[in-house]
């Protein structure tokens, strides 16, 4: 009989040795005292609350969920889910108004696309970011634009002419690409078609939920969660695996659906990807190819969002990346920026979040690139708040090298 | 994903390898599933400091003195020399400067002040060449203000055995005020992350105004947690000689050497995959064809030879169930005893012969999973078997040497 196997929990926090190496990781821990850091909040705290839950400390909430302590254990402990399922268990607090502002991202988008004209100057404007302030949304935060039409609406409108190709994927847009920044889904529709790929949608899609179980709306985030596991086992019964151009959608789906939602995926995770995977691994296996123009020069820094870090894949988008011949590349340290989703917006956070994203940022203005990557969109919007620096992902830089024709010449496809 | 060399595990072996590799222009990728043993490491490297009791003062010449299946008995004393001299060359490429030769082990202090016969020491920390002489004749021991991790008087114990006439100081720094009010957080790393210009100042004008004459200042290891040239700087700034002490782990030098090395790594064209885990190595006619791993999934990472150098109990690269030890990743076989009582000795600071267990190799380190060699894999590092690391100070010398090793080794298949 194997006793240790037999002794592990679910969350494995026995296996911790105390080495103490994620408390160096922690970005949090080193820019605020309050948080007691991963090895205290994750495996040691564990097992202060299962005698009892008066041992949990509320101080938790300050983790960012960015796993960047998981990533660093030695022993494979699961710190950072172990710390979010103590929060979801343990801190009945009901959520505040601005917390179920900021994670009602379908709700918000769906909203603010309709009125796209008035929201976005509303909310770039003085009174609205008091107004924001007042109920905790920190003032120096800018929110993304709005878009006037959303991504869906377009997919829907091209679906005729995506069908007549052989080959299909479906798209996991998400809020971002759906509500904010319909040009990346764009982007990658561009490079799709060049290499005989059609865009389809998935049947219903819902936000990722990863807003909602940051702010602990664990059951809305659950119904919004099995709408989209519904779409995706479709997708994928069809053949089609399920591609999104966010890293955060990605790690939700793949990873905190079964972790903390509790909702089985085993039978679909491996189909749903990043869009740079996806590519990578046809142009390996020899199935497309991508061909560049020549006259596209740029100095490209990527940047690791943690996410991306945990799903362990920086290394196909840097991989496609370095093969656009005009593209001169600058590798970053991997960091966190401090955004964190909805985390940096909030009011007791933001000087946190500078202060974790600070190296980061110095790191990227001593580089001076012309654009930096990074496949994740709050990344985005917290460098290009604090450093001023141009920032697109992988699949925007992609295209713009991309010379179309002759790529679909060298795929047979014309 | 298709690389020419894939190393498992990306401690001081896997990256003294990967570095060999990548330097060569070969595409190298190093998989490791967390951070290694060298953030334990106290910043200075053994090659061979111990044998049975003995202190080694010659390592080279106390190899041939060594159990036959010993790792650098495999390499044979002449390798390990000429390797051994190439090093400092290739640390300092990296951005790293360490003190000493393999020719003759000099001394550096533990975090209690005991001498500690070191290969190479890194920048900052002191150095002697005899065990029986004063590292200093006046110390002044500095301690930060709420540091959990630094034991003056244990420190001011063993100096003083040697005859040093000592002082210690305690200073508080304005910028750890905010730190302090943590129970947690005043610990070596989270330290030396304040550890900015105007800290930095502070701290050396506030050593200056205590120090008196002719004394050396020794200070906890908090400064220079990316980049050895903060500390530098520091010791420009000190009127008197500074020296830096180990704490205890996390240790802010083996931590800088393990992001100067995975940077110069990368800066070379490697591939550092950290947190992705090896759960599997296919095997096909006696050679492995692919890995599988926890983040690539069914995209099988290929390499025309692989390196295996994955630690050992400590890093999960060997591991133990109640009646056996085994290697997780091949299966490969492994040296240990059957009899689950010879495993351990009960006197927990005795040399524990589980240290010893790991993969067994050939004269040319490969390994054999029950009894068949495996022609394009090869072993190194923690992962051996018939070395120990803490009973003989041998660990980082295992790890770089026999990495480097299995790297020239690996592109002769
Ligand atoms: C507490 C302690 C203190 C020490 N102090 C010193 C010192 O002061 N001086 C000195 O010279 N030596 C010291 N040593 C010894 C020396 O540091 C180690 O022997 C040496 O660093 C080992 O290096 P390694 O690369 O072989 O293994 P490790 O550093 O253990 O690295 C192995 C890596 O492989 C990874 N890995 C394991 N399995 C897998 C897998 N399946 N897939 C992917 N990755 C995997 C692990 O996560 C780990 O990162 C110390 C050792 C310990 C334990
Ligand atoms: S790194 Fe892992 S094993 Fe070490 S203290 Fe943290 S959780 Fe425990
Ligand atoms: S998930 Fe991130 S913020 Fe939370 S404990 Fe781990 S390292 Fe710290």
């Amino acid at each position: 009989m194997n006793y240790q196997e037999q002794n592990i929990s679910a969350n494995n926090f026995e296996e911790c040795i105390k080495c103490t190496i994620c408390t160096a990781y922690c970005p949090v821990m080193a820019v605020n005292p309050d948080y007691p850091g991963p090895k205290m909040a994750g495996p040691d705290g564990e097992r202060y609350r299962l005698k009892s839950p008066d041992f949990y400390d509320k101080a938790l909430k300050y983790c960012l969920n960015c796993k960047r302590c998981e990533v660093s254990c030695p022993s494979n402990v699961k710190i950072g889910d172990i710390i979010q399922r103590a929060r979801i268990k343990y801190d009945t607090k009901p959520p505040k108004l601005r917390d179920h502002m900021l994670a009602e991202t379908d709700v918000m988008g769906n909203l603010a696309t309709a009125f796209a004209p008035i929201v976005n100057p509303v909310l770039s404007s003085g009174i609205a970011k008091a107004g924001l302030d007042i109920i905790g949304v920190d003032k120096h935060r800018t929110f993304p634009k709005y878009a006037s039409h959303k991504f869906s609406t377009y997919l829907k409108k091209i679906q005729p002419e995506q069908e007549k190709f052989q080959k299909h994927i479906a798209y996991f847009h998400g809020c971002y690409v759906n509500y904010n920044n319909p040009s990346l889904g764009k982007d990658l529709v561009k490079i799709l078609n060049a290499v005989g790929y059609g865009m389809l949608p998935l049947s219903k899609q819902k936000c990722c939920g990863v807003a909602k179980i940051a702010n602990r709306l664990i059951s809305r985030a659950k119904h919004d969660a099995e709408i989209n596991l519904k779409s995706i086992r479709e997708a994928v019964e069809q053949d089609m695996p399920v591609l999104s151009t966010s890293s955060t959608c990605a790690f939700t789906i793949r990873d905190e659906y079964p972790h903390l939602l509790g909702l089985e995926n085993s039978d679909v995770r491996s189909d749903i990807m990043l869009a740079t995977v996806f590519l990578s691994r046809k142009i390996n296996d020899g199935e497309i190819k991508l061909v560049f123009r020549d006259d596209y020069k740029k100095r490209v820094s990527y940047h690791t969002p943690c996410h991306m870090q945990k799903l362990g894949w920086a290394a196909y988008s840097t991989g496609l990346l370095k093969m656009i011949p005009g593209i001169e590349f600058v590798p970053l340290p991997s960091q966190c920026c401090g955004i964190a989703g909805t985390y940096g917006f909030k009011k007791e956070n933001y000087e946190y979040s500078q202060k974790i994203g600070a190296e980061l940022f110095e790191a990227i203005e001593n580089e001076h690139p012309d654009v930096v990557a990074t496949d994740c969109e709050t990344c985005k919007w917290q460098i290009e708040m604090s450093t001023g620096a141009k920032v697109e992902n992988p699949i925007t830089l992609i295209a713009e090298a991309l010379d179309v024709e002759a790529t679909m010449r060298a795929n047979g496809l014309l | 994903m298709k690389f020419d060399y894939i190393i498992i595990g990306g401690g001081l072996c896997g990256l003294s390898a990967g570095i060999r590799l990548a330097e060569q222009g070969k595409k190298t990728a190093i998989v490791s599933s967390g951070q290694s043993a060298l953030h334990f490491c106290a910043g200075s490297f053994g090659l061979l400091g111990k044998n049975g009791d003995k202190t080694v003062l010659n390592p080279l010449e106390e190899i041939d003195r060594l159990p036959e299946k010993h790792p650098y008995r495999l390499m044979g004393k002449d390798r390990v020399k000429r390797l051994a001299t190439e090093v400092p060359a290739m640390l300092q490429k990296a951005g790293i400067t360490v003190t000493g030769s393999a020719e003759a082990n000099h001394f550096t202090l533990t975090p209690f002040g005991k001498p500690r016969p070191s290969w190479l020491t890194l920048n900052g920390l002191p150095t002697f060449s005899k065990l029986d002489e004063k590292p200093f004749e006046k110390a002044l021991i500095v301690s930060i203000k709420g540091f959990l991790e630094s034991y003056p008087a244990f420190m001011v114990e063993n100096l003083e055995k040697k005859g040093v006439c000592c002082r210690v100081e305690t200073i508080d720094l304005e910028r750890l005020t905010h730190l302090r009010e943590s129970n947690f957080d005043m610990r070596a790393a989270s330290i030396a992350k304040q550890m900015d210009r105007a800290t930095i100042e502070e701290f050396a004008s506030k050593i200056n105004s205590c120090t008196g004459k002719d004394e050396s200042v020794l200070i906890p290891a908090v400064i220079g947690i990316n980049d050895e040239r903060q500390l530098d700087r520091m010791r420009e700034m000190v009127n008197n000689p500074l020296y830096c002490v180990p704490t205890i782990p996390v240790s802010v030098p083996g931590l800088r050497t393990q992001h100067i090395l995975q940077h110069y790594f990368e800066k070379l064209g490697g591939t550092y995959l950290l947190g992705d885990r090896v759960e599997k190595g296919i095997i096909e006619n006696g050679s492995v064809k692919a890995l599988v791993t926890t983040n690539f999934g069914e995209d099988h990472l290929k390499a025309d030879a692989f390196i295996l150098a994955s630690g050992n109990i400590f890093g999960e690269g060997i591991k133990s169930n109640p009646h056996d030890f085994y290697e997780p990743v091949f299966g490969l076989d492994v040296n240990y005893s059957s009899n689950r009582d010879e495993w351990y000795d009960f006197n927990f600071f005795d040399a524990q012969p589980y240290m010893e267990y790991g993969v067994e190799i050939d004269k040319d380190f490969h390994p054999s999973l029950k009894g068949t060699k495996i022609k394009n894999l090869l072993v190194a590092g923690s992962t051996l078997a018939h070395c120990n690391s803490l009973k003989e100070d041998s660990g980082a010398g295992t790890a770089i040497l026999t990495g480097i090793h299995t790297a020239d080794l690996a592109m002769n298949i």
